[in-house]
C-alpha cells in the first residue's frame, strides 16, 4: 500500500482518539464525501463534532478519507486493512470491524469512481445508421445507395458524434473487421 | 437539351459584344476565378476604368458569365447544347467561338469547383482494431477493464483522416450486430434498385 502522506497517518491514529459517536460520524461522513465531492462538508451540522479540536477534526477527516481511497485504490485485502488500523494506528477491534463493514458497501462504488479518473479515447456508446441514395450530384449519373453511420459517444454533444459514409464494399469490410474483433473479445472471455 | 435565359441574365450578356477579343478573354478568365474563389469587386471598378463604363455594367457581364458557365457546367452541356443557349444572346460567330473554347478548356475545373460545395459527409477508408485489457491505472490498482480501440481511416473531399475511438465489449457487441443489420438492408436495396433500373 502507498504510505498515507504523514499528516494524514496522523490524522488516522487521532481517530482513534475519538469517542465511539464521533468515529462513526466522521466515518459516514468521509465515505459521503468521496462518492458526492460536490457536497459541501459543514463540521458545524454534526453535534457529536463539537467538543473536538477544529484542526483534529479536519486532521481525522484528511486520514479517513485517504485512507479509504488507498485502500480502494489497491483494493487491499481485508486482513492487511485490520492489520493497518489495529497495529499502525491503534484502533480497537470493534471500531476496524465497524470500518470495514462500511467498507464492504461503499468499496465497489468508490471503485468505480476512481476507474473514471483517467484519460480515454472517445466512447462509443451506442450507433445508428441510415441509408440514402445519392440521387443527384455533380459527379453521379447513376443513383447510388450509401449508408450513413454515426457513432455515438459518450458526454458529447450530437454534433460532436461521429458519422461517415460507406458504400457496400466499404461497409462489407467494416463488418468485417468488426465481427473479427468481437470474435476475439469473446474468445479471450471464455479461456 | 440547352438551358434557357431569363431576360435580365441576356440583356447583362449582352455587354460582351460590345468588347474586343482581350477584353471578353479578360472578363471570362476572371468570371472563372470568381466561380471558385468568390467575387472580388475591386475587379469591377478597375475594369469599368479601362472601359470607361460603369462598375454596375462589367459586374453584371462578369457575373452574368459565372452564371452561364455554371450553370452549363452543372448540366453537363455538350458543344452542341452550349452553342444553343447562346443562341439568344445574339453574340457574333467570333464571340461565340470564343465561349464555347472556354467552356471546353475550363469545363473539367468548374466542374470539380462545383463537386466541392456540395455538402459532403466523410467516407470510410478502412479499420483497424486492437483488445486492450487495462489492468492498472495512476487512480485504481488491481482492475481488469477490457478496452477495444477502434481506429478510423476516413477520407474527407481527398484529405485524409484518422480517428481513434474506444469501446467496451458489449457496445462492441452491438454495434456489430447494428452495422450488420445496415450492410444487409444496403445490399437489399441495391438488389431492388437493379430491378428498378
Amino acid at each position: 500500500m502507498a504510505q498515507l502522506s504523514e499528516k494524514a497517518a496522523i490524522g488516522l491514529a487521532k481517530v482513534s482518539a475519538l469517542k465511539d459517536i464521533a468515529v462513526k460520524s466522521i466515518t459516514h461522513t468521509a465515505f459521503q464525501q468521496i462518492l458526492d465531492c460536490s457536497r459541501i462538508l459543514s463540521y458545524s451540522e454534526y453535534s457529536e463534532f463539537q467538543d473536538i479540536e477544529r484542526s483534529d477534526l479536519e486532521q481525522c477527516f484528511l486520514g479517513l478519507t485517504s485512507f479509504i481511497l488507498e485502500v480502494c485504490k489497491n483494493d487491499l485485502s481485508e486482513d492487511l486493512i485490520r492489520c493497518y488500523l489495529i497495529e499502525d494506528y491503534k484502533w480497537t477491534d470493534d471500531r476496524t470491524v465497524s470500518f470495514l463493514n462500511k467498507l464492504k458497501n461503499y468499496k465497489q462504488k468508490i471503485r468505480a469512481r476512481l476507474s473514471c479518473i483517467t484519460w480515454q479515447h472517445p466512447h462509443i456508446i451506442d450507433s445508428s445508421w441510415k441509408l440514402n441514395i445519392n440521387a443527384q450530384s455533380q459527379s453521379l449519373n447513376a443513383p447510388q445507395a450509401e449508408c450513413i453511420v454515426k457513432l455515438q459517444l459518450e458526454d458529447c454533444s450530437e454534433k460532436d458524434n461521429f458519422s461517415f459514409r460507406c458504400d457496400t464494399n466499404s461497409l462489407q469490410d467494416m463488418v468485417l473487421k468488426l465481427k473479427e474483433c468481437s470474435r476475439s473479445v469473446t474468445n479471450y472471455g471464455s479461456e | 437539351m440547352a438551358i434557357s435565359l431569363d431576360d435580365k441574365h441576356k440583356e447583362h450578356l449582352s455587354f460582351l459584344e460590345n468588347l474586343d477579343q482581350s477584353a471578353l478573354e479578360d472578363f471570362c478568365m476572371i468570371s472563372i476565378e470568381f466561380i471558385g474563389r468568390g467575387v472580388n469587386k475591386k475587379v469591377y471598378s478597375t475594369a469599368a476604368q479601362k472601359l470607361g463604363v460603369d462598375p454596375e455594367i462589367v459586374k453584371h457581364a462578369v457575373e452574368g458569365l459565372m452564371y452561364l458557365f455554371a450553370k452549363c457546367s452543372k448540366y453537363n452541356l455538350q458543344e452542341k447544347e452550349f452553342l444553343e443557349t447562346l443562341i439568344p444572346l445574339n453574340l457574333s460567330e467570333k464571340t461565340k467561338e470564343h465561349l464555347l473554347e472556354l467552356y471546353k478548356s475550363k469545363y473539367a475545373s468548374i466542374h470539380a469547383q462545383l463537386t466541392e460545395l456540395i455538402p459532403s459527409i466523410p467516407a470510410y477508408s478502412k479499420l483497424e482494431w486492437r483488445f486492450d485489457i487495462e489492468i492498472a491505472s495512476r487512480s485504481l490498482r488491481k482492475q481488469v477493464q477490457p478496452v477495444i480501440l477502434l481506429k478510423f481511416y476516413l477520407n474527407h473531399n481527398g484529405v485524409e483522416e484518422e480517428r481513434i475511438l474506444q469501446t467496451d465489449p458489449s457496445n462492441l457487441i452491438r454495434l456489430t450486430a447494428k452495422l450488420e443489420e445496415a450492410l444487409h438492408s444496403l445490399q437489399s436495396s441495391h438488389s431492388k434498385s437493379d430491378v428498378a433500373i
